[in-house]
């Protein structure tokens, strides 16, 4: 296989994996407690730029042409869990007013809001994150401890992927299948019912912003560890609705569906389209063919298949099975 | 104190594009009960149409502002129609409206994007200077701006209190069953609340295109976060509180700019959001109405 060729892969399944990482995140918050985390993007942001201050060193040192926070140093995987502790410290903060209001839909603009804020303010305060240019000349971990050439790390990168993407699995796998998910589901379908019989909504809502935005914080930082930059550019607020296409397209609530969704949305639509030939103006239509298939995507699914290609299992009571289970799904009363 | 007066100025001329577009918002909201997030797509395609008319066809900035208050109109209409009075019709729950309405938004600017391109855009306009009237300092563009959105929020409070279509559109957004029982076109008052709402949010569309020396696609999503602010802080849903709300975010803008920075003047509407998220969550002319809606969702 060539060097393109190959290389292609590599970032194909990097790409995969932190993205695959993040829509366990999102798919936690919404898909199994229906949390509408329409700000999800600025998680992935924060454990991104977080992975990158640590490990570019002092801003001064390289004759400061970029200007940020912090400035360290930072052997691997260290990057990697502070990203994601950022990523769940600024969900927690987030959380504290966004997810105060106790309709739903409130909640969703609380947080786009603070995403198009986040983007604001990156972009004017140039000397947090270097502003509107961002950060670049991100060190990749290891690189220079194995002196593996560009194909060699490219690989090698792809394996710490699939490890990081297998532990953060293994931990999602347990949590949906705990007693815990059932709350969950509660919370997402009832709320007042649930409410009813002691479940916390406010607090199940609170913990899955936390724990989603710790996993899109390491997924960020994953993500940036590999491409080397990050720019406000790539995470305005629409970015989010990305990640929203990939768990209704692949089903929401169910790990496989949304590894199917990511694969779906990300390596079909998105990388597909950018092998059409050109045309159009410079920038002009092949550059916003992309979000205009996800965009029309999007509304297809939620018109044609609303639960996705892999739908949420359906869980009947032991004592019930072989009899037709009483509706689930969400609450489709006549009220607004 | 000068600079105070000045800047209470500017703080109303802020206040009056954030008040179309937010009262346009909580419009949509209260008939519908849905937040479209398309809103914000729709200022930019209003802005890109009034380019349309003014630059590619040379007309007058204030007959492009016009086509472009008319093209959000349309617009906002046929989305009512085509997307969010279907998905309504199949009993769709409230997540799928909302993110129906991002993926609208997505089309939207992405055609925008494929027909007229990434980069920015500029209105062919003369350069104004500022006049001082009384303490205020204004252009006269700011002063029209003023002046519209004054008759824009009168012709909507006479409108909603004098005439019958105001008093079906108050009656579909109190109970749009008992509203229709009652002889009420449900249907058609809704699109045609959507269309005012739609002409609102052109208008402030590109009026704050053509307050900015360029523009490019991501005009609408800046106006929409503090029009949201505005209509949240007002009350959602109260076309009145959104008013106050504007003036609110409008004067709180300004003051920020000129106290702190103004690159971060979106940051005050903001915080006012957060205060009010934190301390009356359901905005601050919500009612009793609001919090026992607040349980079933």
């Amino acid at each position: 296989m060539s060097t393109a060729v190959q290389y292609f892969f590599i970032t194909m399944l990097v790409y995969y994996g932190v993205n695959l990482i993040a829509g366990w995140a999102l798919d936690l918050q919404y898909g199994r407690t229906g949390v509408l985390n329409f700000g999800f993007i600025i998680f992935q942001a924060v454990g991104a730029y977080v992975a990158a201050v640590v490990t570019l060193g002092p801003a001064a040192a390289s004759g400061g042409f970029q200007e940020y926070v912090l400035g360290m140093n930072l052997p691997w995987p260290l990057p990697l869990l502070l990203g994601a502790a950022a990523g769940g410290l600024l969900a927690y903060l987030v959380g504290l007013f966004a997810l105060r209001p106790v309709r739903r839909d409130f909640q969703a603009l609380a947080l786009i809001v603070v995403s198009i804020i986040a983007t604001t303010v990156i972009s004017a305060q140039g000397d947090i994150f270097n502003g509107t240019a961002g950060l670049a000349a991100v060190p990749q971990p290891l690189a220079n401890e194995l002196d593996l050439g560009l194909l060699g790390y490219g690989w090698f990168y792809v394996g710490l992927t699939a490890v990081v993407v297998g532990a953060v699995f293994l931990l999602v796998h347990r949590m949906t299948r705990a007693p815990w998910a059932r709350a969950l589901r509660a919370t997402r379908d009832q709320p007042a019912a649930a409410a009813s019989v002691g479940i916390d909504v406010h607090r199940q809502q609170m913990a899955v912003f936390v724990i989603g935005g710790a996993m899109a914080g390491l997924s960020g930082a994953l993500f940036v560890q590999f491409i080397g930059a990050w720019a406000p550019s790539g995470w305005e607020y629409q970015e989010t609705a990305l990640y929203f296409a990939a768990i209704i397209v692949g089903g929401r609530a169910n790990n496989a569906g949304v590894a199917l969704g990511v694969a779906v949305v990300w390596t079909g639509f998105l990388e597909s389209v950018h092998y059409l030939p050109t045309f159009g103006a410079v920038g002009g239509v092949s550059d916003a063919l992309p979000k205009l298939a996800i965009g029309l995507l999007i509304l297809a699914f939620l018109w044609f298949r609303p639960q996705g290609l892999i739908p949420e299992r359906r869980r009947r009571l032991a004592a019930f099975r072989g009899r037709p289970a009483p509706s689930q799904g969400p609450d489709l009363a006549v009220s607004r | 104190m000068t600079e105070l007066i000045e800047t209470i100025g500017f703080g109303l001329v802020a206040s009056a594009v954030v008040g179309l577009g937010a009262v346009g918002f909580t419009l949509q909201f209260s008939v519908s009960h849905v937040f479209n997030f398309a809103y914000g797509a729709v200022m930019t395609a209003a802005a890109y149409f009034a380019y349309l008319a003014n630059v590619t066809f040379g007309l007058d900035i204030w007959i492009a502002l016009a086509a472009g208050a008319l093209f959000g109109a349309a617009l906002t209409m046929a989305i009512e129609a085509g997307i969010f009075r279907p998905f309504l019709a199949r009993r769709a729950d409230t997540f799928t409206l909302l993110i129906a309405s991002i993926g609208v938004g997505l089309v939207v600017v992405s055609v925008i994007n494929a027909v007229a391109g990434f980069g920015a855009h500029s209105y062919e306009v003369n350069p104004q200077v500022a006049v001082h009237v009384w303490k205020f300092l204004w252009t006269p563009r700011q002063m029209a701006t003023l002046g519209l959105a004054i008759v824009a929020m009168l012709a909507l409070h006479v409108t909603l209190r004098y005439t019958r279509f105001g008093k079906a559109m108050r009656a579909v957004a109190d109970d749009s069953d008992l509203a229709g029982n009652s002889g009420v076109n449900a249907r058609r008052v809704t699109l045609l609340a959507w269309g005012i709402s739609g002409l609102l949010c052109g208008m402030a569309g590109v009026i704050l295109a053509l307050s900015t020396v360029s523009f490019n696609t991501n005009v609408g999503s800046s106006l929409l976060l503090v029009a949201i602010a505005a209509a949240v802080v007002g009350g959602i849903g109260e076309p009145y509180g959104a008013m106050l709300g504007a003036v609110a975010v409008g004067l709180a803008s300004e003051f920020f700019a000129w106290l702190v920075s103004p690159g971060l003047k979106d940051v005050a509407a903001f915080v006012l959001l957060v205060v009010i998220l934190i301390t009356r969550p359901n905005g601050l002319r919500s009612g009793e109405k609001m919090r026992t809606e607040a349980q079933s969702l």
